[in-house]
C-alpha cells in the first residue's frame, strides 16, 4: 500500500504535550445560530448549557448558551452578556444503550465535526451501511494548529471512553487513532487505554478523510459514497472527547479548545474558550494587533473580519500581520500539481477546463472528488489560483448537472 | 477575501528557467573552450533576438510582457547550442525570431505552445539554410576533422566524453552536459525519468539495428536534448507513464532516422513528432483520481 501524496509543509510544530493557557471568562459572548432559529428573546436570563437556538429539520443539532447571563441581542447570532456566575443548567443521566440513544444524545449535545468540516454527528452515528472500523482523526496536519493536540494530551482518557461507547452501540471492532509523525508523543497514553495508534507520514494532508481512512485500513471511499460504505466512521478526536464528557457531566457543547497562532504570536497557546468567544477578546489579551485573522488553518481555513467570533468549528485563529501573493502567471505545464495532488486530480488541466466552461471535461476529471486541501496551488510556480479554480469548478458542474 | 490557501511554494517560473541556465553554463564553458570565442557570439545573439522577439511581440499585442520568466533566454541558449559555430549570425538571429513568435508566442506563449521552440528553430533553420547549418568548418584548432563523427563513424570514447569533435556548440561535450543534468534532477526541476527512457529508447533500437549503442548515445544532439529539450514541460506529457513513453518514442526515432534517413541526425525531427503526439500520450495516460468511477 502505497502512500498517497501531498507536500512537506513547515509544521511550525514541536513533538510535544500540549496543556491548555488559563484564560478570563469573555464579558459577552455573540453564539452563531447557522441553520438554527432562535428559542429565546432579549431580556431572558440564560444559564451554561440552555437552548438558546434549535433547527426544525433535527439536521443541524442545537445550539446552547456557552455562558450564564442575560440576552442582549438576537439576528444570525445570539449575545449573551456574562452574569460571570457560570450557573448551569442540570440535565437527568445520559444513558445510552442502542442507536438512538446515542444519536439522541449526540443531538443533544449540539455535537458536531470539531476538526473544521462541522458535520452533525448525530448523523454519521446512524450509518446506513454496516461499519467495522471507528476512525478517530488526530491528525492536525495543518501547519500551528495544536488543538487536538491539547485534547489527546488532556483528555486522552475521554477519547478512549468516546470510542468504547461508539463501538459498543454500532458493533464496531476496530478502534483506530490516526495522528502524525510529530505528535507521536501523544500516542503512548492513548494506546495504554486501548487505542490502536496509527502513525501517519508527516506529509500534509494526513488529516483529511478519504486520506486517513486509506492510510489506516487501505479502503478507499469512492466518488459520491460515504466512509460508512466501506464499512467505517471518521470522526474528529475532540468530538469523541466531547461525546464522552457529555454522557458524564451532561455539559453540552459550549467552549472548545482554540489555538492561537501565527507569525505575530510567538508560542502558539491553545485555550479553552466559550462558543461565541469574540476573536478581538483574546487577541487583546495577548496584545496582537493583526491585520488578517484566518479563522482555521493557513491551508484550508478562511479569512475573517475582526467582529469574529469562536464558532464551534473554530480549531485555530491565525494572526497575520500582511498576506501579499505573487502576481498570477501562465502555467507551464510542469506538472507539480498533478504530482502532489492526494487524491490523484489534474488540477492544471481543471484550470483550462473551467477557464473554457468545458463541463464535460470538468467531469471527465472529476473534479467532484477535490478536497481543497490546497496542495497544487502551494506548489504551482506560476502562482495560479488551481485551488479557487477547482472550488469554481465544481459549483460549475454541479449547477450543470443541477439544470 | 482571498480564499485558501494563505501560504505559498516560493517556487517561480522565473527561478525554474534560472535553473535551467544555471545548468546550461558548463555545457556553454565547454562550447567556448572547445569552438572559440564565436560561440559566445552565437549564443548572444540567439538569446537577444529571442528576448527583443518576445518583448516586441508582446508590446506589440498589449500583452502583459512575459520575458522576465527567462523562458526566451532558456530558447535562445538552447538554439544557440543547436547550431554549428560558423553558422551566419543573421541566419541566427531569424531562427530565433522563428522559435519565440511562431513556435511559441503565436501559440499562446509559455505552456501553450505545442512545440518545442528551440527545436523547431532549428529544424526551420535546417530547412532554409541546409548548407550553412551543416557546415562544420570550425575556428577551434582542437579538432582536425570537419566532419561529425556521426558521419564519419570516429569513435574514441575519450574524446566524445570531453567533445573534442565537431558538431553543433552546445552538443558535444557530454560530461558538461551530464553535469548540468544532474544539477537540474538535484533541483528537481526535472527526473531522470525522461532523460534515462531517451537514451533507453536510443540503445535499444540502436542494439536491434546491429548499431554501436555507445556511440549512438555520445554522439549528435541525443544527449543534450535528452536532458534539456525532451524534459520541457509545454510540450511533453504530464505523467511519469507518459514521460516514458515519450521518451523511449524519442529515442527511438532518433536513432531510426540515423540509420534509414538521409539525414546522418534525426533528434529534432524525432522530439518534433513526439511534440505532436503528445497531447494523446497524456490521454492515453490518463490517471482515475483516487475513488473516481468511470463515467457512464
Amino acid at each position: 500500500m502505497s502512500q498517497l501524496a501531498g507536500i512537506h509543509i513547515n509544521s511550525n510544530k514541536k513533538n510535544t504535550l500540549v496543556y491548555e493557557t488559563e484564560i478570563e471568562f469573555p464579558t459577552f459572548v455573540r453564539i452563531p445560530l447557522g441553520k438554527c432559529s432562535p428559542t429565546v428573546s432579549i431580556g431572558d436570563k440564560v444559564k451554561i448549557g440552555q437552548v438558546i437556538g434549535e433547527c426544525e429539520k433535527k439536521f443541524t443539532p442545537p445550539v446552547h448558551a456557552s455562558v450564564s447571563g442575560t440576552v442582549k441581542g438576537i439576528d444570525d447570532y445570539v449575545e449573551i452578556a456574562s452574569d460571570g456566575k457560570k450557573e448551569r443548567v442540570l440535565t437527568d443521566r445520559i444513558e445510552i444503550t442502542n442507536r438512538e440513544s446515542l444519536a439522541k444524545a449526540a443531538y443533544e449535545c449540539g455535537l458536531v465535526g470539531l476538526g473544521g468540516a462541522g458535520f452533525p454527528t448525530h448523523i454519521k452515528l446512524q450509518p446506513k451501511a454496516t461499519v467495522d472500523t471507528l476512525i478517530i482523526n488526530g491528525a492536525e496536519c495543518e501547519p500551528y494548529i495544536i488543538s487536538d493536540r491539547c485534547v489527546m494530551t488532556q483528555k486522552a482518557r475521554e477519547i478512549a471512553e468516546g470510542a468504547d461507547i461508539i463501538a459498543g452501540v454500532l458493533g464496531i471492532t476496530r478502534k483506530i487513532i490516526g495522528i502524525e509523525k510529530n505528535s507521536t508523543v501523544c500516542g503512548e497514553k492513548l494506546s495504554q487505554y486501548g487505542l490502536e495508534v496509527k502513525i501517519l507520514g508527516d506529509k500534509y494532508p494526513k488529516g483529511a478523510e478519504k486520506v486517513i481512512i486509506y492510510e489506516c485500513t487501505g479502503r478507499v471511499v469512492e466518488e459520491k459514497k460515504l466512509p460508512s460504505d466501506c464499512g467505517v466512521i471518521v470522526l474528529n478526536a475532540a468530538t469523541v472527547a466531547k461525546l464522552a464528557e457529555y454522557v458524564k457531566t451532561g455539559i453540552p457543547l459550549v467552549s472548545r479548545y482554540v489555538t492561537f497562532a501565527g507569525p505575530l504570536i510567538s508560542d502558539s497557546v491553545c485555550f479553552n474558550l466559550p462558543i461565541g468567544t469574540p476573536v478581538s477578546y483574546v487577541l487583546d489579551k495577548l496584545k496582537v494587533k493583526a491585520q488578517h485573522i484566518l479563522d482555521g488553518g493557513v491551508m484550508m481555513g478562511k479569512e475573517v473580519g475582526e467582529d469574529a467570533v469562536v464558532t464551534k468549528t473554530t480549531g485555530a485563529i491565525l494572526a497575520f500581520d500582511e498576506l501579499t501573493y505573487p502576481k498570477e502567471t501562465s502555467c507551464i505545464r510542469c506538472g507539480r500539481c498533478y504530482g502532489v495532488c492526494p487524491v490523484m486530480l489534474s488540477p492544471a488541466a481543471i484550470d483550462r477546463a473551467y477557464h473554457k466552461r468545458d463541463v464535460k471535461l470538468l467531469k471527465n476529471l472529476k473534479v467532484n472528488i477535490c478536497m481543497e486541501c490546497g496542495c497544487c496551488e502551494y506548489v504551482c510556480p506560476a502562482k495560479r489560483r488551481l485551488t479557487e479554480f477547482n472550488r469554481r469548478g465544481k459549483i460549475m458542474l454541479k449547477e450543470a448537472e443541477n439544470a | 477575501m482571498r480564499k485558501s490557501p494563505y501560504i505559498l511554494s516560493t517556487s517561480t517560473t522565473t527561478k525554474i528557467m534560472g535553473d535551467v541556465l544555471i545548468a546550461l553554463v558548463p555545457a556553454f564553458v565547454a562550447s567556448v573552450v572547445i569552438f572559440g570565442y564565436r560561440s559566445v557570439l552565437l549564443t548572444l545573439v540567439c538569446v537577444v533576438s529571442c528576448v527583443v522577439s518576445e518583448s516586441l511581440y508582446c508590446l506589440a499585442l498589449r500583452l502583459g510582457q512575459s520575458i522576465t520568466d527567462l523562458s526566451a533566454v532558456v530558447t535562445g541558449v538552447l538554439l544557440a547550442f543547436s547550431l554549428p559555430v560558423g553558422f551566419p549570425l543573421w541566419m541566427a538571429a531569424v531562427g530565433s525570431v522563428f522559435s519565440v513568435v511562431v513556435v511559441k508566442m503565436l501559440f499562446g506563449g509559455i505552456g501553450e505552445n505545442v512545440a518545442n521552440p528551440a527545436v523547431t528553430g532549428r529544424i526551420f533553420l535546417f530547412l532554409s539554410f541546409g548548407k550553412e547549418i551543416t557546415n562544420w568548418a570550425n575556428t577551434s584548432r582542437l579538432i582536425n576533422s570537419s566532419a561529425t563523427p556521426l558521419a564519419e563513424g570516429e569513435s574514441d570514447i575519450f574524446k566524445l566524453l570531453l567533445g573534442f569533435r565537431a558538431g553543433c556548440i552546445g552538443e558535444t561535450c557530454i560530461i558538461a552536459i551530464l553535469i548540468g543534468g544532474i544539477y537540474l534532477v538535484a533541483r528537481k526541476v526535472i527526473t531522470f525519468t525522461t532523460p534515462i527512457s531517451t537514451l533507453a529508447g536510443a540503445a535499444a533500437v540502436s542494439l536491434i539495428c546491429g548499431r554501436n549503442p555507445v556511440f549512438d548515445l555520445l554522439t549528435g544532439s541525443l544527449m543534450l536534448a535528452a536532458f534539456f529539450m525532451v524534459t520541457d514541460y509545454s510540450t511533453s506529457p504530464v505523467s511519469k507513464k507518459g514521460k516514458v513513453i515519450f521518451g523511449l518514442g524519442v529515442g527511438a526515432i532518433s536513432v531510426l532516422i540515423r540509420e534509414f534517413g538521409t539525414y546522418p541526425e534525426g533528434v529534432s525531427f524525432a522530439i518534433l513528432l513526439m511534440n505532436i503526439l503528445s497531447p494523446l500520450i497524456d490521454k492515453m495516460t490518463f490517471r482515475m483520481p483516487f475513488g473516481g468511477v468511470k463515467n457512464v
